[in-house]
């Protein structure tokens, strides 16, 4: 019986581009599609706190339709729909069709997250604000997002890793040789060695990115609960993260 | 400014209903509904300039809601909030820079708990009048000083009593020289220990000419410090007068209830 899995010969031959290429195209497409869902996550959440239904519904409408599609779906229509609509944003880069989409898709998620966050910031805090004159947006950014996102920082940082994995689906678009990500790389290695032993690298380097990063939100939370615990700073919530 | 300049200022800031242009605050026919509930029904009163006006009643009175209307933290359903000489619901009023002559200091929830001490004082200076740090801070820690805490400035909020975080949250309002004070209850959710410093630092600032408004249960502090006294009950102003005619003279069976239960 022979195992799929194992081939050190291909191991040593895959591993060494999986490093310098794959992982790299991984994490840059990761930290894109991190920063597009941040700043439309924000969003998302800033609207579905807002006085108005029309803005509710608009920021529930969107995370509703985003979380109930297959990621793999969301993605396709996405990457493939934009250009062929003509909506040319990222040119013919296949690379800024896959993280607009990547990010977009994630923004329901993070918006949900930040939502929570921003809605358990008390509202007095916000008061005190308005009360000293400033306007909405600084309010935003002084007051509601210093101090709510302490209390969502570990699920922000779960959402991130996700991203990191969720990157895996870009495959579908079809990136350049150059462009390729970690999973990418590994199933055109399949396809090219008939094996599967390149599979078990790229889980090698997706684990040397990632573990490492679920520690550090480990470290994090726990440095989180000793700084503020249940009873510091004032910090009373009433709804979970 | 001479005598001539400030005569045509008042004479164009003058309401036309007439009022002083000494008037701070004014409420004229005032009401509040939320949903079907009339939490303030149409309370009239003004406040002049520097002086000090408490209101008192039981809870649920629609003391808060009258306060809150001064900064326009709510906005009345009818009738017109004044204040330093501008209708509030007028469009071509600016609420922000009337908000930063317009200091606030809260029951509870007052220092933001990310930030120590001076860092919550220094913020109004920073973020709404734009002071770059160091001088944000400056002006911070000389606030500090002076209402005593300047050794706390390090510490965090949750490190602090809830005496010195009130102390602390006053410092805050007052770095923006503001004119109006407001005050919701700052000392109901202390321990009593910590009440009176609290309350004496208040009534210290009748002396900077600040005109303060000040919802409290606490009727000594109301005795000593009011120059005007407003008692509210089920949103109705029953009965304002001074000190000396509110507590000493009440014309109402409700405040001559309220009184005997509180007092």
């Amino acid at each position: 019986m022979k195992n799929p899995f194992v081939d050190w010969d291909i191991y040593r031959q895959v591993f060494p581009t999986y490093i310098t290429q794959g992982l790299g195209n991984t994490i840059l497409l990761s930290l894109l599609a991190a920063l597009i869902g941040t700043v439309f996550g924000i969003l998302l959440g800033a609207l579905a706190g807002s006085r108005h239904i029309v803005i509710r519904a608009v920021s529930a409408v969107y995370t509703n339709i985003m979380r109930a599609l297959p990621a793999m779906l969301t993605i396709y229509m996405i990457g493939q729909g934009l250009p062929l609509a003509g909506i040319k944003l990222f040119g013919d880069s296949t690379y800024g069709y896959a993280a607009f989409a990547i990010g977009l898709m994630e923004a329901a998620y993070l918006g949900e997250i930040f939502r929570s966050g921003m809605q358990s910031v008390d509202r007095t805090y916000v008061e005190s604000g308005i009360s000293f004159g400033l306007p909405q947006w600084k309010i935003l950014a002084t007051i509601i997002l210093p101090i709510g996102i302490r209390r969502i920082i570990p699920a922000l940082a779960n959402q991130y890793i996700l991203i990191i994995k969720s990157t895996s689906l870009v495959y579908l678009l079809g990136l350049s040789i150059e462009q390729r990500d970690l999973f990418s790389m590994a199933k055109d290695d399949v396809g090219l060695t008939g094996s599967l032993a390149p599979l078990v690298m790229a889980g090698v380097a997706y684990m040397i990115l990632i573990l490492p990063l679920t520690w550090l939100v480990e470290w994090l939370n726990k440095r989180l609960n000793r700084r503020y615990g249940t009873a510091g700073g004032g910090l009373e919530s009433n709804t979970e993260a | 400014m001479t005598q001539s300049q400030t005569d045509t200022t008042a004479a164009s800031q003058a309401g036309n209903d007439g009022q002083s242009d000494r008037t701070a605050v004014s409420f004229d026919h005032v009401s509040k509904r939320f949903g079907g509930r009339t939490v303030v029904d149409s309370v009239s009163f003004t406040v002049e300039q520097g002086s000090t006006a408490v209101i008192i009643g039981p809870s649920g009175s629609g003391k808060s809601t009258v306060l809150r209307m001064i900064n326009q933290l709510e906005t009345p359903t009818s009738g017109t909030v004044r204040v330093l000489g501008k209708d509030l619901a007028d469009p071509a009023t600016d609420i922000r820079a009337l908000r930063s002559s317009i200091g606030m200091v809260f029951q509870h929830y007052s220092l933001f708990p990310q930030l120590n001490v001076v860092d919550n004082v220094a913020f109004p200076l920073r973020h709404a009048q734009g002071l770059d740090k160091a001088a944000a801070r400056k002006a911070a820690l000389e606030a500090l000083e002076q209402v005593g805490i300047a050794k706390l400035a390090n510490h965090y909020p949750d490190q602090i009593s809830g005496g010195e975080r009130q102390r602390a949250a006053i410092a805050r309002a007052l770095t923006t020289k503001p004119k109006i004070m407001l005050f919701d209850e700052v000392t109901s959710a202390l321990d009593p220990e910590h009440v009176k410093s609290v309350l004496e630092l208040i009534a210290g600032l009748k002396d900077q000419g600040i005109t303060l408004v000040v919802v409290t249960h606490e009727m000594r502090f109301a005795r000593q410090a009011a120059d005007t006294v407003l008692y509210m009950d089920g949103g109705h102003l029953l009965e304002t007068g001074s000190s000396d005619e509110i507590f000493n003279h009440p014309r109402s069976e409700r405040l001559q209830a309220f009184l005997s239960a509180v007092e």
